[in-house]
């Protein structure tokens, strides 16, 4: 696996500070959701971690916020300016393909949850979906997600769109209609997260997270992006993860 | 093709100067998919000790200007696991191994090396670096075996009365003069010195009013610290006649061209994988092509800078 330096063919602005970025890049090409690519500029030192949106033989794109000065320096790159691109790295999400699936989606984690939407409605096994974020204007992928023919149950923190209130406590009402959906799979912030562990284990509802950490390498080499696990000790994010059985990892009680 | 042949260490022959630095390149195995680690001068392994260490909790890594913090916290399998499980993979793979250990004490650091001597296989060309500038194991008792040139004497001593491989003694730039440290290391029997570590620091999140590693403070390195450890590699080469090997920021050919001017027998990169995990391998291939142009061989280019 070599690092590329690649085109941007697209940067496109879907939400308030949220750019969707294509890349010239057949990296990404049979990638599982919840994996990711390390993106490089030269105004960064470090390379930073983004989960992989969509990807085919050719483009692969990433949806994120542009919050400090990497992923601004990032998120400027016109198209025809180049990226470096390492990936697709991690362990994303396990799924056979079957229907019955929840998909919980916060804020800027909501696009690992696109990339298995896609995957499962392309199997004919369309999940039900939750977008939570924390006003109308930030809630992500709406219109992407209609296209794919899910169903989709939003959630704002200021109830300007959707519910008024989090993801997770859609998740707990959906799971307690008691409908055939009971696997659950999440990303976004870590309160949320830590609170759709809670639901699904209280519920019996099998769920799998992919998490953040702050990374370096993205390979296992440098250690550093450590998740405490329920068994004592750390696991990584970029090697085991970011996809873990949610049992596996220590939440905060 | 260009003579890049060098010596790591007092009896440790290598075909080019690039090493892996510990702690940068886990158990090898981790950038193997990256690079090909038979084609390197060297592997310096993630930091071993006697018993297995969970780390620190995160956030253990911290973007700085030029380069990053880190407080991982000698996350590391403990000896036992990595001769079961991580050495045969990394002996196989024939190139220069240097086994990194530490210890809190001078006993536990040789009972890490005598139980590492005990592998059978372990392979002609395995040796020991000695961790005793590691910044990150408690910052509330600052105080490691680099700081003070008895402490350093001391473990390398007791390490070379427990094994003839060869060993190399990785010093901190957190004292007066490493020249000091590095000749202490080499009248305690050392074969080689590493220079240097990282460098202490801390990055403050103004938002939270908090340090961003949970740990509080942690190792600088990358291209910020390169300059410092040029000039340490440079004050340490002049100090002792085993091979120094530099390291700290180096990321390309020039860089380590410019330890290597300064003394350097050998140079490891570390921080410079993250970004990308190819860049030791261009590194070496930079320096050939130096080599060749410049006519001569590597060795004598070692300590050729011209002052004055």
């Amino acid at each position: 696996m070599t690092r590329q330096l690649c085109r941007v063919a697209a940067n496109r602005v879907v939400a308030p500070e949220h750019h969707v970025l294509t890349l010239a890049c057949g990296l990404g090409e049979g990638f599982q959701p919840g994996q990711f690519v390390q993106l490089g500029v030269e105004a960064a030192y470090l390379p930073r971690p983004f989960s992989i949106l969509w990807a085919d033989r050719r483009r692969l794109a990433v949806l994120s916020r542009a919050v400090g000065a990497g992923t601004r320096a990032l998120f400027a790159r016109a198209p025809g300016q180049r990226v470096w691109v390492l990936g697709p790295l991690g362990c994303g999400f396990r799924h056979d393909g079957a229907a019955g699936s929840i998909l919980v989606g916060g804020g800027v984690g909501v696009p690992p949850i696109y990339a298995l939407a896609a995957r499962l409605a392309a199997a004919g096994a369309a999940p039900r979906v939750i977008v939570g974020a924390r006003t109308a204007d930030q809630v992500l992928l709406r219109g992407e997600f209609a296209a794919l023919g899910v169903s989709v149950g939003v959630m704002t923190d200021d109830g300007s769109a959707g519910g008024r209130g989090t993801a997770a406590d859609l998740l707990a009402e959906w799971l307690d209609e008691g409908g055939a959906e009971r696997r659950v799979y999440a990303c976004g912030p870590a309160p949320m997260l830590a609170a759709v562990a809670a639901i699904c284990r209280l519920r019996g509802a099998p769920c799998q997270v992919a998490v953040e950490e702050h990374m370096a390498c993205g390979f296992g080499a440098c250690q550093g992006c450590a998740v405490a696990t329920a068994a004592g000790g750390y696991a990584l994010v970029c090697r085991d993860g970011p996809a873990f059985d949610a049992e596996r990892l220590a939440w905060p009680t | 093709m260009a003579d890049l042949t060098t010596t790591i260490a007092r009896g440790l022959a290598a075909q080019n100067p690039v090493l892996l630095a510990s702690g940068t390149c886990g158990y090898g195995r981790e950038l193997a998919p990256f690079l090909p680690l038979r084609e390197l001068g060297g592997i310096v392994t993630k930091t071993i000790t006697l018993r297995p260490r969970a780390g620190n909790p995160p956030p253990r890594i911290a973007e700085t200007p030029s380069g990053m913090l880190n407080a991982i916290g000698l996350q590391n399998v403990g000896v036992d696991a990595f001769c079961r499980d991580k050495l045969p993979y990394l002996t196989e793979l024939g190139v220069p191994l240097l086994v990194s250990v530490m210890g809190h004490t001078v006993e536990e650091l040789c009972a890490v090396v005598r139980r590492v001597c005990r592998e059978r296989d372990l392979g002609a060309r395995t040796g020991f670096e000695l961790n005793l500038s590691c910044p990150n194991v408690s910052y509330a008792d600052a105080r490691m075996f680099a700081h003070d040139p008895e402490l350093v004497a001391a473990a390398v001593a007791a390490v070379r009365a427990v094994t003839d491989r060869p060993v190399a003694a990785k010093l901190s730039p957190e004292v007066p003069d490493i020249a000091v440290h590095a000749a202490a290391a080499e009248r305690a029997g050392a074969d080689a010195v590493t220079v240097m570590n990282t460098i202490t620091g801390m990055v403050i999140d103004v938002r939270t009013r908090r340090p961003v590693l949970a740990a509080g403070a942690g190792g600088l390195s990358g291209p910020a610290i390169l300059p410092i450890a040029v000039r340490q590699v440079f004050r340490a080469a002049r100090a002792v006649a085993v091979p120094v090997i530099g390291v700290g920021g180096v990321r390309t050919a020039e860089d380590a061209l410019q330890m290597i001017l300064a003394g350097a027998s050998a140079v490891q990169v570390g921080t410079a994988s993250f970004v990308d995990p190819a860049a030791a391998i261009a590194v070496r291939d930079g320096i050939a092509g130096h080599v060749r142009a410049a006519g001569g061989s590597l060795r004598g280019l070692i300590g050729a800078v011209r002052m004055g």
